[in-house]
């Protein structure tokens, strides 16, 4: 408090003025005025794993990838607890074509199983390489963050384009992972590579 | 000297709230996961990103000159003389 305040009022007064700050905090904070300030680290993870669940409604998958009408869709998220912890949380409870979601935070060095859509966060390329190489199996939706995310052999690459979440598609490559994007969702990526890269 | 907070908390409570219900109102908060994929596009999410409200806390100010506690807010100037 100001040197102002300390002069001019006495320790009980200050107190009392203490407590009314701290009375008109507490009344703004349902209208979001003393919530601490999301970083831009945060609100970018959280546009993603929004991205994320929206992907697999607009992915198709051949019928062989789901065990039965309840199988839910599986997440792979690589060495990337809190996006992983970020995604579960987002998808808490939501359903894609009558499916629940299940997150899995994945190691590096584990194999990655069955999944749908495998995310591997970071813009390490020669990294996004090594896993995508050792994870090409069964129809999965490949979602990577590198620069050359595409030429790696991902389906979607985010990147930040006009301090925007934007993102890239290859059509090839989603042949080749045997899945199939919707036509809503190409109208919306920022790039549809069709060809090699 | 006396001075008594009650009239700057009640003036300052009218105006604080709802100034702030027509900053948010205007902007209706849905969670990320139920914005479509264009919305979701147009999230600014780097450095220039600020919260909504802000602007309007920073500006709450106060001074205390003689028997006077004026507090300032957003512009608004609420005085309370005894």
């Amino acid at each position: 408090m100001s040197k102002y305040i300390e002069q001019a009022l006495p320790a009980n007064r200050r107190r009392l003025l203490g407590c009314a700050l701290a009375a008109l905090g507490t009344l703004a904070a349902p209208f979001g005025l003393a919530n601490p300030v999301p970083s831009d680290v945060n609100l970018e993870r959280s546009v993603k794993a929004a991205f994320l669940y929206k992907f697999l409604g607009y992915t198709e998958y051949p019928a062989a990838s789901f065990g039965d009408a309840s199988t839910p869709f599986i997440v792979g998220v690589v060495g990337a607890d809190d996006m992983a912890a970020e995604l579960s949380r987002t998808v808490s409870g939501r359903y894609v074509n009558n499916r629940p979601i299940v997150v899995k935070a994945l190691r590096e060095s584990e194999a990655p199983g069955a999944l749908h859509l495998l995310f591997i966060p970071g813009d390490d390329c020669a990294r996004v390489a090594r896993l995508l190489k050792a994870a090409r199996q069964g129809a999965v939706l490949v979602v990577t963050e590198c620069e050359d995310g595409l030429q790696q052999g991902s389906v979607i690459n985010f990147k930040i384009v006009e301090q925007r979440v934007r993102f890239d598609i290859s059509l090839e490559a989603a042949d080749r992972n045997n899945v199939k994007l919707s036509s809503r969702l190409l109208t919306v990526a920022n790039q549809v590579h069709k060809g090699p890269l | 000297m006396r001075i008594s907070l009650l009239p700057i908390l009640a003036v300052a409570g009218t105006t604080v709230l709802p100034a702030c219900v027509a900053i948010t109102s205007s902007q209706p908060q849905l969670p990320l996961i139920d914005l479509t994929l264009e919305q979701l596009s147009s999230i600014v999410v780097t450095s220039l990103q600020r919260p909504r409200v802000q602007g309007v806390l920073p500006q709450l100010a106060l001074a205390a000159r003689g028997n006077a506690v004026h507090l300032s807010l957003a512009g608004a100037r609420i005085a309370s003389e005894h």
